[in-house]
């Protein structure tokens, strides 16, 4: 999981957010994903620019206000984790 | 309540609606967070899995609209059918065309018939013991010409992992089971007994009489067999995978 | 997809086309033409749908559909009825007695097989003052009894089975089929409705004992009158439980609809922008209830969402 992580082809995406949950449908690939609040945020804060997985922690707690513990990592790293399975996200190829 | 919405830029991008409540959003969120959903005691994502079009059996639909109790529900009930390997898994008593009242489970025979005169399959006893497994198929009009196809004494690792009988076998049961020969069922991707009689006659009558345990008809009421007689196993195997999600695991 | 005949060439019901057992059949934006040799087809036929939705002859059919015994021996022993749509044998057969459920089944099956034209989603839709309440149902959710129900106590039926979205505004079509019931909810609704127009009973189908029940006249006469969700509502049915309704998340009820939706993958991104929109302007619940008069009670009270949004 080291490594930029980006949104894969937001081109192809369309989403709607309520009350702090997201739901996103991928053209690519037909799927259709409901982001718990969590998920939405690493979402969104994926969104704003590319980040490895120690910015987006980062990203996360300073925007939701939450401490930045190894819980959060651990967490937003099993998100990164499904949204790459899944095909949203994908790793940033490095600059040279 | 205020509720905000986003929306990509995407080519078919409609205008931007209104900028969602931020503050309500992070509120909601850092709620959320907090009350230990960081645990991921539920799914973080819940994928809803879209279907291609899959050439002219239509669209696999996800929607459940069955008259099957969903408790007997087979894993992928409301999509394209199950694999061989989710059949295999099964409780036996879920496939279709098993008496429960009788035991061992029997099944039923030459019950119903198409007007083509297309039975659906038969099956007796569990294919899971070294019992004979029946699957007994009148092919044409009128009942003139029948089609055995016994396992007699394979294994059930040969049953399965052979590619093409299993394959065959997941379509017949998908075709019972899910098909809209099953009194309504709206998955018009399962193929409908007409393709499935075909795949079959196709596949029986390209293969030679050594294959253990299967027994071939030997004309086909329509009169031209050997015209049916196309290399269709590599194909139909490739069309069978996909339409029986081969790999998925059947959920619950 | 509507029949290219206007209203001063509609012909009125042809009783002896009905008895020829050949006839056109409207329901909704549909024209189905049945040939059909079966006698209590028509029969029931005629029970369940308006007269005037019954013609000898329409400019077009959306389908071609026979209903007939099989050949062979099951055309006298034990019979059979068969659902043919153009040539195509969709179905098991079932015994000849049921032929009116085999044809409302295999009508379902044509709408959701061919009507690509709208997003069709596996819900009852019914109205009430301009609003519509959209009801996703999984099989046991009581959606068909619930329906009945509300259908008869001041709400309008555009359908019990299938909610049709016009992808260009959102709106729901009416269908207006005839409500299949079964079991218990046969009896319950024959109280709960004094005069209810049953098709005759089938038993020892698949679901049991079945029987279709004939849409309330004002929503039969008001077929063309399509309107605009406002509430989506899933319903969960447990004997005994008091009803009740609790908001359910935009985002869950998104995925829920999308889910619950025939062919949302065939309109890729138009379809999630046409349900996303509905749910945006709709208040979203899941509803359980054990007692029909209380659900009635409870969707009586319902509030549309206001033009601001839910």
């Amino acid at each position: 999981m080291t490594g930029r992580w980006r949104v894969a082809s937001p081109a192809a995406l369309s989403w709607r957010s309520w009350a702090g949950e997201i739901v996103v449908y991928d053209d690519g690939s037909g799927d259709t994903h409901y982001l718990e609040p969590l998920a939405a945020e690493v979402f969104e804060r994926l969104l704003d620019a590319p980040a490895d997985l120690d910015e987006l922690a980062a990203r996360v707690a300073q925007s939701l206000a939450v401490d930045r513990d190894d819980e959060l990592a651990q967490a937003i790293g099993a998100v990164v984790d499904k949204f790459r399975a899944c095909g949203l996200v994908a790793r940033q190829a490095a600059a040279i | 309540m205020a509720e905000g919405q986003m929306r990509a830029t995407g080519s078919d991008a409609l205008p931007a609606s209104p900028a969602p409540d931020i503050a309500d959003t992070v509120r909601e969120r850092r709620r959320r967070v907090l009350l230990g959903g960081l645990a991921a005691a539920g799914p973080m994502i819940v994928t809803l899995a879209g279907r291609p079009a899959l050439g002219a059996t239509g669209v696999c639909t996800v929607s459940g609209y069955t008259s099957v109790n969903p408790s007997q529900a087979t894993g992928n009930s409301q999509t394209c059918g199950d694999s061989p390997g989710c059949w295999k898994n099964k409780n036996y008593q879920n496939w279709p065309g098993m008496r429960q009242d009788v035991t061992p489970y029997q099944a039923y025979t030459h019950d119903t018939l198409l007007s083509d005169g297309v039975a659906i399959p038969a099956l007796a006893k569990s294919p899971f013991s070294n019992t004979n497994v029946t699957m007994g198929n009148t092919i044409g009009g009128g009942g003139t010409v029948t089609v055995t196809w016994t396992f007699s004494g394979i294994k059930t690792t040969t049953l399965w992992s052979g590619g093409q009988i299993s394959n065959v076998t997941a379509a017949l049961l998908n075709q019972g089971f899910y098909g809209p020969s099953n009194y309504f069922h709206p998955s018009s991707n399962v193929f409908g007994s007409p393709d499935v009689r075909s795949m079959i006659n196709s596949y029986l009558t390209s293969n030679s009489a050594s294959n253990p345990g299967v027994i071939y008809y030997t004309s086909h009421p329509d009169g031209n067999t050997a015209s049916k007689i196309a290399t269709l196993m590599t194909s139909l195997d490739n069309i069978l995978n996909a339409m029986n999600n081969q790999g998925e695991l059947c959920p619950g | 997809m509507t029949a290219t005949t206007t209203a001063a060439r509609e012909t009125v019901p042809s009783a002896a086309a009905i008895e020829a057992g050949d006839f056109f059949l409207r329901s909704g934006p549909f024209t189905t033409r049945v040939h059909t040799s079966i006698p209590h087809l028509p029969d029931g036929t005629a029970q369940l749908y308006e007269p005037r939705h019954i013609s000898a002859h329409r400019d077009f059919a959306d389908f071609h559909v026979t209903v007939a015994p099989p050949r062979g021996v099951r055309r006298w022993y034990r019979p059979q009825v068969l659902f043919h749509l153009d040539g195509i044998v969709p179905f098991k057969p079932l015994p000849l007695l049921h032929a009116v459920p085999i044809f409302e089944w295999g009508l379902n099956w044509c709408i959701v097989n061919r009507a690509n034209s709208y997003l069709i989603i596996h819900a009852a839709a019914i109205e009430k003052n301009g609003f519509v309440a959209i009801m996703p149902g999984v099989p046991g959710a009581g959606k068909s009894t619930l329906t009945a129900g509300l259908v008869n106590r001041g709400w309008r039926l555009l359908s019990d089975e299938m909610a049709l979205i016009s992808l260009t505004d959102g709106r729901v079509m009416p269908l207006v089929r005839p409500i299949s019931l079964k079991n218990e909810s046969i009896a319950l609704i024959r109280d709960f409705v004094p005069g209810a127009q049953f098709s005759a009973a089938c038993h020892d189908t698949i679901k049991g004992t079945v029987a279709h029940l004939k849409p309330p006249q004002e929503s039969l006469n008001r077929v063309d009158e399509p309107a605009r969700p406002a509430w989506i509502i899933f319903p969960h049915y447990v004997n005994g439980l008091p009803a009740t309704l609790a908001t359910y998340s935009k985002a869950a009820s998104l995925i829920e609809i999308a889910r619950n939706a025939f062919n949302y993958s065939v309109h890729g991104a138009r379809g999630f922008a046409v349900l996303a929109d509905i749910v945006e302007s709709s208040r979203c619940y899941r509803f359980s209830y054990g007692d029909l008069d209380e659900a009635v009670e409870v969707f009586a009270a319902l509030e549309p969402p206001t033009r601001a949004g839910a």
